[in-house]
């Protein structure tokens, strides 16, 4: 066995062009470390969504090599992109919540992908709920929640499986300043018990005010990446 | 390289709980009866598809019931098969030995059967009860007759007609009379009607499939949303497909059972006017239903093709439908 690594995440010269011409990312490199929590930012079309996308596998690069949680993201096939995902957490701007089921069917769905016995599922989806202070609307629907409620659900979903990476994509997109701060202290909070966590956000003064990394990209380029 | 090595350590924990068998049944039940309580989300768009499933498999199978009944109806019937010899009036006994020896010798004759006049007589007063009248008659009016059975080589190279011919030229016989025409063209039709259920079975169970097919991708189109969230948080293929699959066998099943209410109430109300045509021949025969073979087998069929319809349906449709 080689040696135990303590990086998550690792970018080398990636480039992404889509198939239509426009280049979203130019010799991006960098690496985040097991239970390190970092932000992604940079003006809108600078190629956020895109990185996440690539580290998620949903989109593939064009060139260079990704490396999440050890695996070479350029070696794993389509049919191997589940169990990749099932080792991260991914929370979007829209959560994506399926509307003909209650939230406690929602949160639950990751852990009956995988097959887990339905009395530690309601135990999981209960302590998940917990976290994000939803435990009393488990049995509503969710166009039966405000905003705040929808995005808190599709956090508890990113996290009920016990990821070891989170990726969040514009989380406090339409939120105010009130709530984004509360769901950015949940983030710390996941990140505190050794959950790597990257965060996609424009939103300057919330992420100024965290003592964390930051990556700056600027038209596909990664002009800085923190202390 | 400890990359590759640990590329499998990550996902054995969570396959070895993918195979494990209480994994396997409790995602099957789960997926079961998910698409069971889907189904009735929209009853009066299930009703309609399990509905034409319904009378779909309905019509072949009513069709082979009959069909069935007259073939056994026919066989029965077939070791009936026979030629009846009318004699000349009142024969002597050595008249009456030369024509059986001369059938005795025949290798085409499998065996006959003497009826006297007088026995002839018996017989009708017996069978008909109209033994008033024909005590009446000042004297026995019915000619002596021989029965005879054909070997079953006359019967299989259809050489009825001439064995009844030859027949016919023995000495002191007045006629001949073939009793199988109307039963040999009975088994052809009978041949031609089991082909045509046969078609129809194939033709009716490709419409099944193109009914579930169709429902089915466009249950998917539907849920297109749903597939890409369970895609993005991790599930197979085979996970997504799952609940349509069991939509499918639903549907087959439901469909099935329908068809065999269909078939069971049709026959019910079919039972006595079939009966009375069939008494009107004077036959011993009884008919037969559904049996619990044909039932099993026409559920077993309805689910297969609901389970394959969904297939088709579902396998390009889900493949196609990736996050982005
Ligand atoms: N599927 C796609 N096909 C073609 N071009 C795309 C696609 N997705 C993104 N792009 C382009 O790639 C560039 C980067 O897009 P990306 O979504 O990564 O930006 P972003 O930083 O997330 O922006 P925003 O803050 O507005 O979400 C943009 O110029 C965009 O037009
Ligand atoms: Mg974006």
């Amino acid at each position: 066995m080689g040696k135990v690594s303590n990086i998550m995440i690792e970018f080398n010269n990636v480039s992404k062009r889509y198939p239509s011409g426009q280049e979203a990312l130019t010799q991006v490199s960098f690496e985040l470390d097991t239970g390190e929590m970092a932000f992604l930012t940079g003006h809108s079309g600078a190629g956020k969504s895109t990185l996440l996308k690539l580290i998620a596998l949903i989109e593939r690069p064009s060139q260079g090599q990704v490396i999440v949680n050890q695996h070479n993201l350029v070696r794993l096939t389509k049919q191997q992109a589940p169990w990749l995902r099932r080792c991260m957490g991914i929370i979007f701007q829209d959560p994506h919540l399926l509307m003909d089921r209650s939230v406690f069917d929602n949160v639950a769905l990751p852990l009956r992908i995988v097959g887990y016995r339905q009395s530690e599922i309601g135990r999981r989806v209960r302590a998940a709920l917990d976290k994000v202070n939803l435990l009393h609307k488990e049995k509503t629907f969710p166009d039966a929640l405000s905003c705040g409620e929808q995005q808190r659900v599709g956090i508890a979903r990113a996290v009920v499986h016990k990821p070891n990476i989170l990726l969040a994509d514009e989380p406090t997109g339409n939120l105010d300043p009130q709530l984004s701060s509360e769901i950015m202290d949940l983030f710390e909070q996941f990140n505190q018990v050794g959950v790597t966590v990257l965060i996609a956000s424009h939103d300057l003064g919330l992420i100024a005010a965290k003592k964390h990394r930051i990556l700056t990209l600027q038209q596909g380029r990664l002009t800085s990446w923190g202390a | 390289m400890g990359r590759l090595a640990s590329s499998q350590r990550m996902s054995q924990p969570s396959k070895r709980q993918y195979y494990s068998l209480f994994g396997f049944l409790t995602r099957h039940i789960q997926a079961a009866g998910f698409s069971w309580r889907r189904l009735w989300r929209a009853p009066l768009a299930s009703l309609m598809t399990i509905g034409v499933i319904g009378i779909a498999l309905c019509l072949p199978l009513v069709l082979f019931v009959l069909v069935q009944n007259a073939q056994m109806l026919t066989t029965n019937l077939d070791h009936r098969g026979q030629v009846n010899l009318f004699l000349e009036s009142s024969l002597t006994e050595t008249e009456l030995n030369e024509i059986f020896q001369a059938l005795q010798i025949d290798v085409a004759v499998a065996n006959f059967h003497y009826i006297s006049p007088e026995q002839g007589l018996e017989d009708l007063q017996r069978e008909t009860g109209l033994s008033d009248i024909l005590q009446t008659l000042p004297n026995n009016p019915l000619p002596g007759v021989i029965e005879v059975t054909p070997a079953p080589e006359v019967i299989q190279q259809d050489r009825l007609q001439s064995f009844s011919q030859s027949l016919q030229q023995l000495p002191y016989v007045a006629s001949a009379k073939l009793d199988m025409q109307w039963l040999q063209r009975l088994n052809y039709i009978v041949n031609v009607a089991q082909q045509a259920v046969n078609a129809l079975l194939v033709l009716l169970s490709l419409a099944v499939l193109l009914i579930v097919s169709n429902t089915i991708r466009l249950a998917t189109q539907n849920r297109r949303q749903e597939i890409i969230v369970c895609k993005l948080i991790g599930a197979h293929n085979r996970f997504v497909r799952r609940p349509f699959l069991y939509s499918g066998i639903w549907y087959g099943l439901l469909g099935g059972l329908v068809a065999w209410g269909f078939v069971t109430g049709l026959l019910w109300w079919l039972y006595a006017p079939m009966q009375r045509l069939v008494n009107s021949y004077y036959l011993e025969y009884h008919f037969t239903g559904l049996s619990w073979t044909t039932t099993l087998l026409l559920i077993g069929l309805s689910v297969g093709l609901g389970w394959l319809g969904s297939l088709i349906a579902v396998n390009r449709q889900i493949a196609a439908m990736e996050p982005t």
